[in-house]
């Protein structure tokens, strides 16, 4: 039997044909004291998890639901076969071809409903925890006058954690459709609309061939990726590990990254005209306030921001601090998890014109205690301010 | 021209051995006893020639030198001059811009002449070459013939129609033509006259790529087969279907393959079918697809990324493609990688004499070019008349108009006139007098610099100008004379190619990779703006189907498939406003960051039409850690 530690390494290997995973987006990753596992809690398969600083899917378990891509604030996950352009593109065909009303639903109730749907109307998703916000918003954009998203028995699935994801997506689509006064909604229905249903002779068979053959693939691709691993141990051909550790970049925080998502939602949004302007609580932005009397200055939270939604200042004048861009905001709280002294908290109401026109509040802060005259000084000074003695001068 | 019997021809898609069949066929040529003189290999661009002549060198050493590689023009303007023709010599653009200055008339509006200019082109497609009807159309068209007979120069419009109008005589035994789908009707005429006994094409049956030949894409494959019935077939399979029906033996770019498949037809259908057949890793990432926070990023970062494939032995630096969209990312794109340590030879789609010749910018290299050509040929007429106009408003229209009816009235060629006013200024008429003082300032340049070569000549040639103004560092050796000088620039004018160093990154455009097959491909600045370009979309920022369109997702989906490893397609996510409006990027929305307006920019439309084929997008910063 092939030793744990090698199983380890094919589980690494072995990653879901349905989700792309970049580690380095991942905020858990880039800092293990954050604590978001939003998309571990989101799988109810039990495919995801987190071991020696790594984001892992064990693909026998994954059912490609695309639920955990929803659920991650940076993106580290990403559903594709389709992606989510291939997918917008395939709901607004159906829409329009369904008299401007879009109808997702569950692939279940698809499967169940057999001949009775009209395929070119319909577009059907593993799970409706697939949907996101700026998939509702571009249908907005589109001129869609109404998103239904049909469930199937998901109170019973085993799944059911993609209806409450699909819900809180509804939730936040309508809230900032309803902000940015637009009169369509996203639903969530029991039941396929009338007009979807197919005329006499039409099947869906070619729906569910395909994911017969999908699932077949799968297996037979795990198959060979197990002989492949297994073969190279054998014959010794180890393949170089791939980097474990983020370095920073010049300005000394880690590389950032703004999801193509939240770009393509915050286009929709913009597209669709001017806000009111009033605060919002949604599942997408959160407000950092940093308490000036608490925080030591260390700019953690803007070293470790995934996004960049925190980015440090130094001003000629020598005032120096973090600038915090709401727009930027994915809420992943990973400034609040790490911040060293708990200055920092994280609001879930953002301002909607923060959204789009790139409003930025100035966070000054104290000198640091830190006394940079030799390095020993300096090693024990970020000791002291970091709170722990893992600091080491190099 | 239906005569032959041995009309081979080969066609496929992308990477499916069209090449390869070629070069094996010349060496089975070479083995039946074919002397490899008696070979001719020809390919619309100079770059796809010297990669030709690099794999057969590869594949045949001992007879890759005697092999001829010519480009198709180059062949078209021998067999004009074979024909005793007395205009030889191909119009630059720069050269080009003047004889439309000249061919303004009084009384002809510019509309008429526009107007004339295109029927005379389609006449010239279609092989006529007589002149029209009475009426202004034929005062143009005179005028045009006189003013291209004055200079000595061809249209590039004419070249391929007239030779294929000359009586040709074979000058090959055997002639193979790569790439056929980028040229024209006329071409291929000219091309398969000058072929004794066998005549090859390799044509891509699904993209092609117009700018190679001024008249192309005015053939079909179909077309071409049907007026060759008795031309022997050779249908190479499909890469994607050998791919998708033995997934276990797919080779490695199926991935890029499908990808630029993909784009190319705007569906992912092909891709989705290898996925599902396995021929295509759900983790493959020969594809990758980058952003970066800003244009400026973009250089340094792939510099880096090159670096440390060099490094990591990925490839070598010469198997390197860097495809740019324009001349600044080029520049930019070299200085980075110079900073890396690594050369660069870089080699773009525009000519090295270019811009308005009124304006003083370009002014100044239109007459370091006149500078080398009057060294190089004192009596060439077209450099006096650069010499004389360019820098001027009007381009001195109306007193070389003036200069040419007074040599007409003295029964002089223009030549000939030239070399009497250098020798007696008061022989022209008080009103010629400034340009009879231009004509005097030229003598004297050439009496103190003739016979310079080298160093001292681009020096002299190029004085107050940039270092290396027309991009010629990387052919130029050092010891040529004005007229060596003067070929290299109008052989560049026509199609640029690099130095093929494998020390050397290749810097080009998105459609010099045609013909190469580097190991790495990286697409810069793909960008919407950039490719497609600002042409494309309406005042909306709505994408406009047509032949634009098409012609740029070609030249993008053929840059993609030419990888053989791995394809990096770069993008970058903002602007500052004033950049991304004078760079013509396309602006999705626009915010306020650090106190400066920038433009959030959107990526090429070309990814998004590639669906799954196209790789999630990753940080730029990230990837190359």
């Amino acid at each position: 039997m092939a030793p744990l530690d090698s199983m380890f390494g094919m589980l690494d290997k072995i990653k879901s044909a349905d989700i792309s995973v970049y580690q380095q987006r991942c905020v858990a990753v880039r800092n293990r004291n954050a604590s978001c596992m939003r998309c571990a809690q989101a799988c109810t398969s039990g495919a995801i998890s987190y071991d020696d600083n790594q984001l892992i899917i064990e693909p026998d378990k994954c059912i490609g639901c695309g639920t955990c891509a929803t659920m991650c604030p940076t993106c580290a996950l990403e559903a594709h076969r389709p992606n989510d352009a291939e997918l917008q593109r395939a709901v607004l065909a159906a829409a329009q071809k369904n008299g401007g009303v879009a109808v997702i639903a569950c692939r279940q109730i698809v499967d169940a409903a057999g001949n009775m749907l009209d395929a070119s109307k319909v577009v059907a998703v593993e799970c409706l925890g697939r949907i996101e916000e700026s998939l509702i918003t571009a249908c907005a954009v589109a001129g869609v006058s109404k998103v239904m998203l049909v469930q199937g028995a998901c109170a019973e699935c085993d799944h059911a954690v993609g209806l409450e994801t699909a819900q809180a997506v509804c939730d936040t689509a309508n809230e900032l459709l309803r902000v940015w006064d637009c009169p369509m909604r996203a639903k969530i229905a029991d039941r396929f609309p009338r007009d979807v249903r197919a005329p006499e002779g039409r099947a869906y068979d070619e729906v569910r061939r395909n994911f017969f053959f999908k699932v077949k693939d799968e297996s037979k691709r795990i198959a060979s990726t197990v002989v492949d691993e297994t073969l190279k141990e054998e014959l010794g051909e180890k393949e170089p590990e791939e980097p474990r550790f983020i370095k920073v970049m010049d300005d000394g925080t880690l590389p950032h990254f703004i999801p193509d998502r939240r770009e393509r939602l915050l286009d929709n949004l913009a597209a669709l005209g001017e806000p009111s302007d009033e605060l919002i609580d949604v599942r997408l932005w959160g407000h950092v306030v940093i308490d000036p009397d608490i925080c030591n200055s260390c700019r953690m939270c803007a070293t470790f921001c995934p996004t960049g939604a925190l980015r440090k200042f130094d001003e000629e004048d020598g005032t120096f601090g973090v600038d915090h861009y709401p727009g930027d905001c994915v809420k992943c709280r990973c400034c609040e998890d790490i911040c060293p002294t708990k200055a920092l908290k994280v609001y879930d109401e953002v301002l909607t014109v923060d959204i789009l026109n790139g409003g930025v509040e100035r966070n000054e802060m104290r000198k640091p205690d830190i006394n940079y005259e030799s390095p020993k000084k300096g090693m024990f000074a970020m000791r002291k301010l970091l709170g722990f003695d893992e600091v080491y001068e190099r | 021209m239906d005569t032959y019997s041995n009309i081979t021809v080969v066609h496929g898609g992308a990477s499916s051995g069209k090449t390869t069949f070629l070069i094996s066929h010349v060496k089975e040529l070479i083995d039946t006893g074919m002397a490899p003189e008696n070979i001719l290999v020809v390919t619309p661009s100079l770059t796809a020639c010297r990669a030709f002549s690099l794999r057969l060198a590869q594949e045949a050493p001992e007879v890759a030198e005697r092999v001829a590689a010519r480009t198709a023009q180059d062949v078209c303007l021998d067999t004009i001059a074979q024909g005793g023709g007395t205009r030889t010599r191909r119009a630059m653009a720069a050269e080009w811009t003047f004889v439309l200055a000249d061919l303004r008339s009084p009384g002809v509006g510019g509309a008429t002449t526009r107007c004339c200019l295109g029927e005379t082109f389609a006449r010239w497609r279609r092989g006529d070459f007589s002149l029209p009807d009475e009426g202004p159309h034929r005062h143009v068209r005179e005028r045009l013939e006189k003013l291209l007979a004055q200079y000595g120069l061809l249209a590039p419009q004419e070249i391929a129609p007239r030779a294929a109008c000359e009586s040709i005589t074979a000058t090959h035994a055997a002639v193979l033509v790569d790439d056929a789908q980028n040229l024209s009707r006329a071409t291929l005429v000219a091309l398969e006259a000058s072929a004794a006994h066998e005549f090859v094409v390799a044509w891509n049956d699904q993209v092609s790529l117009k700018g190679f030949d001024e008249c192309a894409g005015d053939i079909s494959l179909q077309e071409f087969l049907e007026k060759h019935g008795s031309a022997k077939v050779v249908s190479l399979p499909a890469f994607l279907d050998a791919a998708a029906e033995n997934p276990a033996t797919a080779p490695a770019d199926t991935h890029i393959k499908a990808f630029a498949h993909a784009v190319a037809h705007a569906d992912c259908a092909a891709y989705d079918r290898l996925c599902d057949a396995g021929a295509i890793a759900f983790d493959d990432e020969s594809v990758v697809l980058l952003k970066w926070r800003t244009p400026d990023d973009e250089p340094n970062g792939i510099a880096k990324l090159i670096r440390s494939m060099v490094d990591e032995g990925t490839a070598l630096p010469g198997e390197i493609y860097v495809a740019v969209p324009n001349r600044t990312w080029g520049i930019a794109m070299r200085r980075a990688l110079t900073r890396r340590w690594l050369d660069a030879t870089m080699a773009l789609d525009d000519e090295p004499v270019r811009g308005n010749p009124a304006k003083p910018a370009a002014a100044a290299a239109y007459l370091a070019y006149a500078k080398a050509a009057l060294l190089a040929d004192a009596h060439d007429v077209m450099a006096w008349r650069i010499w004389w106009g360019a820098g001027q408003p009007d381009l001195g229209t109306g007193l070389w108009r003036a200069f040419e009816e007074w040599s007409k009235s003295e029964s002089l060629s223009l030549a000939e006139a030239i070399e009497r006013i250098a020798q007696d200024m008061t022989a022209i008429p008080a009103s010629l007098a400034p340009f009879a003082a231009r004509v005097q300032e030229g003598m004297s340049f050439i009496e103190r610099n003739s016979g310079l070569k080298g160093f001292s000549l681009t020096q002299t040639v190029f004085s107050g100008l940039a270092d290396d103004p027309f991009d010629l560092d990387d052919v130029l050796n050092g010891t040529e004379d004005a007229a060596q000088l003067v070929t290299i620039i109008r052989e560049a004018s026509y199609s640029r190619t690099f130095d093929f160093d494998p020390n050397h990154v290749l810097v080009g455009s998105y459609r010099g990779v045609a013909g190469l097959s580097p190991r790495v491909v990286v697409m810069t600045g793909a960008m919407d703006g950039f490719i497609p370009s600002t042409t494309c979309f309406d005042s909306n920022g709505a994408i406009i189907e047509g032949s634009a369109l098409d012609n740029q997702r070609a030249i993008f989906a053929a840059a993609a498939s030419k990888a053989r490893g791995k394809l990096v397609v770069s993008t970058f996510q903002r602007a500052d406003q004033d950049l991304a409006c004078k760079l013509g990027l396309r602006e999705r929305r626009s915010r306020v960051d650090a106190g400066k307006r920038v433009s959030m920019l959107s990526r090429s439309h070309f990814i998004e039409d590639a669906g799954n084929a196209a790789p999630g997008s990753q940080s730029g910063e990230q990837y190359v850690q």
